[in-house]
């Protein structure tokens, strides 16, 4: 940001009372930080900034963005202490990459308050340690899993475990070739999630079949995201009944502009026997590359 | 964290919890609390609860320094784009904090 076209009170190197802002002020230009930036900068600037940091208030959401080259278990031990911080008042949190399914018991088991939980690219997260999770969260309302390597069994049991689910993103890789139907989560959903209003399931395997369970039993749905979703024609009586009583769908060969994640189709030639999935690199498009060292890890050991 | 709160009140009987730090960014709550302050209880008999509701909106989203109005965004990019030490030179904020010795 060139400084000439910063507004005159923010010009560097000029004397401004930044330092008697009053804490609720503080506060409210630091909570737009991310959760990493505030412990590994915002909070080291100055006491009265490692107060307002510390201030449960702070972390009631967190947002865990990740920076490249930034080692898996100082990130878990950072979002931890970052939970730790929020004493219990956490409602929604926000991780890329490193999730583990201890970590997220941890999550679980100190914030039963949780309304909103986003994992992408957690490959590391199993089935059982999400069932163990969801059970313990009654209150949630949002729940994004993202290229995890889950099965649609785990949908059941959040279901039935999470009656305030209101909207659910599963999202993975989308391919044509070979293909493969499977309508295991769209059943899931119509059998256990019938107060959905968001559904977002980007290069899902499921058929008209598994569609017309969904619109069965998900009357107050509002937006539906099919993009990728190869299985489904949705044309004639199908379309009618989506576009009649969905406020928004995406179909399948939409555009992708405003997709957060990598949506490369990963079509596979016939000739591939071998490796009939094949798996593109996953690449979150960011805002940022910032990258820097850590040379805090003790900070969150207890 | 200190919290003194003042409560507004609209014409058409709503009130409003604020911390007072927030409300005074605004000059028109600056003057009222100056002339009209019962208890913590500022009564603004020409303004109904939406608008008022707006206005707290915009406080909480604006810092005023030294007369000038930011809003907490491009406060927040400032920090967000600099290290620890270029945050206290742009910000003019002393280093009173004693790390941690590092083992």
């Amino acid at each position: 940001m060139a400084s000439s076209s910063l507004p005159p009170a923010m010009k560097e190197g000029e004397h401004r009372n930044w330092a008697e802002l009053p804490p609720e002020l503080t506060s409210s230009i630091l909570h737009r930080l991310g959760a990493i930036e505030i412990l590994e900068n915002a909070q080291k600037v100055c006491k009265s900034w490692y107060r307002v940091c510390k201030d449960p208030s702070m972390w009631r959401k967190i947002d865990m963005l990740n920076f490249k080259d930034v080692d898996y278990d100082l990130l878990e031990k950072m979002c931890r202490h970052a939970v730790d911080l929020s004493q219990g008042g956490l409602v929604e949190i926000d991780i890329r990459n490193f999730c583990t399914d201890s970590l997220l018991n941890y999550i679980a088991d100190s914030s039963s308050n949780l309304r909103s939980i986003k994992l992408a690219m957690c490959y590391q997260i199993t089935n059982e340690g999400l069932i163990e999770a969801v059970v313990k969260l009654p209150l949630l309302e949002d729940l994004e899993i993202s290229y995890c390597s889950l099965s649609g069994e785990f949908l059941k049991v959040v279901g039935q475990s999470c009656p305030n689910l209101k909207t659910l993103k599963k999202n993975c890789v989308g391919y044509r070739r070979p293909r493969h139907e499977c309508d295991d989560v769209a059943l899931a959903i119509a059998e256990t999630m019938s107060g959905l209003r968001h559904l977002q399931l980007f290069g899902n395997k499921l058929t008209d079949a598994g569609l017309n369970a969904i619109l069965d039993s998900c009357p107050n749905l509002e937006h539906l995201d099919l993009r990728q979703c190869f299985n489904v024609n949705l044309v004639g009586d199908l379309e009618k009944r989506c576009s009649e009583r969905i406020k928004v769908v995406r179909r399948p060969n939409d555009s992708i502009h405003d997709y957060p994640f990598d949506a490369t189709i990963n079509d596979v030639d016939s000739s591939e026997d071998d490796y009939p999935y094949g798996f593109s690199d996953v690449d979150m498009v960011s805002d940022d590359e910032f990258y820097y060292d850590f040379s805090g890890a003790s900070d969150y050991d207890d | 964290m200190s919290e003194k709160k003042i409560v507004l009140k609209s014409s058409d009987g709503k009130t409003i919890d604020v911390a007072k730090a927030v409300a005074l960014q605004s000059q028109t709550i600056t003057h009222m609390v100056e002339d009209s302050c019962v208890g913590n209880e500022i009564p603004f008999e020409n303004v109904t609860g939406q608008v008022l509701a707006k206005v707290i909106e915009y406080c909480k989203k604006h810092v005023v320094v030294d007369g000038e109005t930011l809003t907490c965004k491009t406060v927040a990019h400032v920090i967000h784009t600099r290290t620890i030490d270029e945050i206290r030179t742009f910000f003019n904020v002393e280093n009173d904090y004693t790390p941690r010795k590092k083992q």
